[in-house]
């Protein structure tokens, strides 16, 4: 078992950040996808964070190079709706890992 | 193909056939327990990525409307207080052969307080809310990153169970009947050379 003191973060557009900040959570705000991206390698290349929530608004861009960086086992990057557009990605990426698995969605009908 | 056709070669071959046969049923039932285990994940996950969606909206509405009552001023001193301070515990897992990571939270408040004259109603609302949402979120991400794993396993064991079904066993056997075929053809010649000698001796006498 491994504890740390700053395990999660999130990354969203600016001024979403302040219910996580306020929650002790590590906040990067930024409205730029590539940015975004870019911080998430960073985290992740430097084992920064165990858990990395991130908007799907930004996500929704580079949603391909999120789904590798997701792949090992940590960090975990949950993809969160944003309040103002929301798009259900991460509705359709469990529809996505049911097609993966099953060759089919299931429980869509 | 470019095969001995001798009886050691065909006792091989039979070997591998049967080695194979009992792979080809472990990684079924392997298949078949992480596809049970899948299911039942991704319904959980599905439910609980409703009722997140659903409280974290509220949630961040309700920070919104907090922000926007608040002076800027206000709102960035507030952002620099840590009021709680986050723990997390990571633990692993095995899941029929799948390493999954397992989530606990601790939330502990710290000396910081937030203002109440400084800081609206709904601010206090939307922390509460935070709060209750947190737990889920973590229980989410487990679901997800799970999720997310036996999907991944069942595709690799999908496609060896299917290379072994429709690709190595039937190589094995087709090789197993080549053999036989040219051990059999080896028999018949040797047999009707036997027959050749003994008509040729019976012509001589």
């Amino acid at each position: 078992m491994n504890t740390t003191a700053s395990p999660i973060a999130y990354i969203g557009p600016s001024g979403a950040g302040l219910g996580f900040a306020l929650s002790g959570i590590a906040v990067a705000e930024t409205d730029d996808a590539s940015h975004a991206l870019q911080l998430v390698k960073e985290w992740k290349a430097n084992n920064s964070y165990q858990i990395i929530f991130m908007d799907e608004g930004l996500a929704d861009p580079h949603l391909d190079a999120i789904r590798l960086l997701n792949e090992d086992s940590l960090p975990a990057i949950m993809l969160l709706p944003n309040p103002s557009k929301p798009t259900h990605t991460a509705a359709k990426n469990l529809q996505q890992l049911m097609i993966r698995a099953i060759g089919s969605d299931i429980f869509s009908t | 193909m470019r095969i001995n056709p001798t009886r050691m070669e065909l006792l091989r071959t039979k070997k591998r056939t049967q080695l194979a046969k009992k792979g080809h049923k472990l990684l079924k039932d392997k298949r078949d327990g992480l596809m049970r285990e899948f299911l039942k994940i991704v319904r959980d996950a599905k439910s609980l990525r409703a009722q997140v969606d659903e409280l974290l909206h509220a949630s961040l509405k309700h920070f919104m409307v907090a922000q926007a009552s608040m002076l800027p001023e206000a709102v960035a001193i507030v952002r620099e207080m840590q009021p709680y301070a986050i723990s997390l515990a990571v633990s692993e897992k095995t899941m029929l052969g799948v390493t999954v990571p397992q989530f606990e939270v601790s939330l502990e408040t710290s000396d910081e307080h937030i203002g109440v004259w400084e800081t609206s109603r709904e601010l206090d609302i939307a922390l509460v809310s935070f709060q209750k949402l947190l737990p889920l979120l973590l229980q989410l991400a487990t679901v997800e990153k799970t999720a997310e794993l036996l999907a991944k396993e069942i595709e690799i064991t999908r496609r060896r169970v299917n290379a072994l079904e429709y690709v190595l066993l039937p190589q094995l056997q087709q090789v197993t009947k080549y053999i036989r075929m040219k051990l059999d053809e080896q028999e018949r010649a040797a047999i009707m050379t036997v027959m050749a000698v003994k008509r040729n001796i019976q012509a001589e006498r």
